[in-house]
């Protein structure tokens, strides 16, 4: 039951308010995030795909609570942390730890590398003195710091080296969940290799359980053992890795798919055969009636105008919102 | 090379004036375009990718000194000739696309202020005709409904809708080159997918050449003819797509492409290139790779390799590959896929 998972999420919601453009029009509300449920066990890795505005990093700001949400249930070993006490929820912050996107804008410039690592130990008064050093020095050694390093300022490192320190800083606590937002999207391609390989070791190390939320596949492919597809604030496929990339179901996953270049000119396809999803993603404040993907969706029927397709198991561990899903048959021809 | 060169540059270098001296970003770039081509530039975050384009459109900083025997485009020597002529070229004849479509259009005009803008400048047409133009080349970029997004301002767009705005207003004069400078880093891939596409049609029938240049080697391999790998202010391999992507030969290119998360790879360790670029102000001597080459020897960090024709079309800079490299090629501390490389070479 719920003592299995590490984190259950419960028809989540996060909404915003809008103010309309003059003080006479009505707020509006963009529904950020709406209606999301997963469960992740301990030691998995669950990745989140979706383009720019699609709510992804919304979702993993609001599971740890550094944005309030709207409704719904975020049980982290089996306590709900949405409708707990500020206070309460303290307890619960050390085992929940965040990666950042950006490297540059996530570390304090006026703090040297060791006090942004020391930061979260001081802050829970897990450490202090020597002992605090100590642990310091050891977290710069896993994350591949040189230890010399740490008097410095953040703006005499690289990208790389930035994401490292952020890294070591998320893992200070020894945490058993970490969101990355993004980890390697800002980095060169030899780097993201290097941060992706770090991540990996250190999930065996620690027996970490990682949300990756990113909108590149390959990487997401890489590092997760479960993948979730997000469209304007809604998932519309989730399923195991292997199971999504040999038969996606929804039309969206299969645009994805289609659009990411193939590092081999040898797999270039002549242009008439390509299909490349049309349109562009709708403003989230208004979206389409019905299912959201419908305008843009090559399969799209009546009723998808109309009704708006729920989130079902279609096959076991296979959920889809889709009233068409593709048959298992028609995207083997595809792929 | 048979086919008729558009651009060539010979012994581009650039230098960043400092306090304490000159600081050189780029080092004896010398390559060409050719009509009809799409040639992709590749490389990381301050290898001169970037630099290498605004110095043939003469758009580089003040602090920045640009130098070389010549950038001829089509007999003209871009670097002697005067800025009037300057102007007139660009815009017209050189045109170029940036990455981030939001800060290159200006958000105090319409979109139809700024294309007609384009267009009247090189061409003898009144206002009329040139909206007439602009409406035209909207559809060519599959804009809907183009005579309303012409009195739009740029915020009214999405970023692929901005980005189809400036690939019509560079390719409204129809030029002969197109340089594009990480057209589709900033979109969403799914958009990214329909840029590249519209980019590859347009190219076919406006006759454009284009300069890409990207860090995504998937791009490349979906894009380009040509390629030319960059490294720390260098070209350091140069070949035919098929070529370069079958059997790379620079030790630094084969990182890149190991590195690449390939979609169908899932579980190993990715192979990294170990390291970090070398900062301008402090190259290390010999070759610019060594500290970070799994070949690396003794010479390497001696003697700064120049950039060898190894075959027909191919060019690399690396002492255990060119020139006489071929013998070397077999060598024991080569990977495997080098191996096999190195068969069909001999």
């Amino acid at each position: 039951m719920a003592e299995e998972y590490l984190l259950e999420i419960r028809h989540l919601d996060k909404f915003f308010t809008v103010k309309g453009g003059g003080p006479w029009k009505k707020p509006e509300i963009l529904r950020a995030v709406s209606d999301v449920s997963f469960c992740l066990k301990e030691g998995e890795t669950l990745g989140i795909v979706g383009e720019s505005g699609c709510g992804k990093s919304t979702l993993g700001n609001t599971i740890i609570r550094l944005l309030e949400p709207t409704s719904g249930e975020i049980l982290f070993q089996g306590k709900d942390l949405a409708k707990m006490k500020k206070r309460e929820l303290a307890k619960y912050r050390p085992d929940m730890q965040m990666i950042f996107q950006d490297p540059y804008s996530s570390l304090n410039p006026r703090m040297r590398v060791f006090d942004i690592i020391a930061e979260p130990l001081r802050t829970h008064h897990v450490l202090a003195g020597e002992d605090l050093r100590k642990r310091v020095l050891e977290l710069m050694t896993v994350v591949g710091l040189d230890v010399s390093y740490a008097s410095r300022y953040p703006h005499e490192f690289s990208g790389g080296q930035r994401q490292r320190i952020g890294i070591a800083r998320a893992l200070a606590l020894r945490p058993k969940l970490i969101i990355c937002d993004e980890p390697v999207s800002a980095l060169d391609v030899s780097i993201q290799a290097q941060i992706l390989n770090l991540l990996r070791q250190l999930q065996e190390k620690f027996h970490l359980t990682y949300i990756f939320i990113a909108h590149g596949l390959p990487s997401v492919r890489h590092i997760s053992s479960k993948i979730a597809v997000m469209y304007l604030g809604k998932m519309v496929e989730m399923t195991s890795r292997d199971q999504l990339f040999a038969a996606p179901m929804h039309p969206y996953t299969l645009g994805l798919f289609e659009a990411i270049p193939i590092p081999d000119p040898s797999f270039r396809k002549p242009e008439e055969d390509r299909e490349i999803l049309q349109g562009d993603i709708p403003n989230a404040l208004h979206p389409p009636s019905g299912c959201y993907f419908h305008p843009r969706c090559p399969y799209a029927r009546e009723e998808c105008r109309t009704r708006e397709p729920v989130l079902e198991e279609k096959q076991p561990g296979h959920f889809v919102a889709c009233h068409y899903p593709i048959s298992i048959k028609e995207s083997d021809k595809k792929a | 090379m048979n086919q008729e060169a558009l651009l060539r540059v010979e012994k581009l270098n650039a230098f960043f004036k400092k306090e304490d001296g000159k600081i050189q970003a780029l080092k004896d770039v010398s390559f060409q375009v050719n009509k009809g081509e799409l040639l992709a530039i590749v490389g990381e975050s301050g290898c001169g990718k970037s630099l290498t384009s605004l110095s043939i459109m003469g758009l580089t900083a003040k602090s920045c000194q640009v130098e070389a025997e010549y950038i001829d485009f089509q007999g003209e020597n871009l670097l002697k000739i005067s800025p009037a002529r300057l102007r007139q070229l660009r815009g017209k004849e050189l045109a170029m696309i940036f990455q981030e479509p939001l800060t290159s259009l200006n958000p105090l005009f319409t979109i139809g202020f700024q294309l007609t803008e384009t267009i009247c400048l090189h061409n003898p047409v009144n206002k009329k005709q040139a909206r007439e133009i602009a409406v035209e080349t909207l559809k060519k970029v599959e804009i809907p409904r183009p005579e309303r997004i012409l009195s739009e301002y740029p915020n009214a767009l999405s970023g692929g809708m901005r980005q189809r705005v400036m690939i019509a207003m560079a390719l409204v004069n129809k030029p002969s080159l197109l340089i594009a400078d990480e057209p589709t880093t900033a979109l969403d891939v799914t958009i990214q997918a329909q840029i590249l596409f519209l980019m590859k049609h347009l190219m076919r029938e406006y006759h454009t050449s284009i300069m890409f240049i990207t860090h995504d080697l998937g791009v490349v391999a979906e894009m380009a003819d040509r390629v030319m790998v960059m490294y720390a202010g260098q070209i350091v391999e140069e070949a035919n797509v098929y070529d370069l992507f079958s059997r790379p030969l620079h030790p630094y290119t084969q990182g890149l492409m190991n590195s690449t998360i390939k979609i169908d790879q899932t579980d190993d360790l990715l192979a990294t290139i170990p390291g970090t670029v070398p900062s301008l102000a402090d190259m290390p001597e010999g070759c610019r790779f060594h500290p970070r080459c799994p070949l690396a020897k003794d010479e390497c960090r001696r003697i700064c390799p120049d950039l060898v024709e190894t075959e027909p079309g191919r060019k690399v800079r690396c002492l255990q590959r060119g020139g006489e490299g071929s013998i070397r090629f077999r060598g024991s501390e080569c990977p495997e896929n080098m191996d096999k490389g190195g068969n069909d070479n001999g």
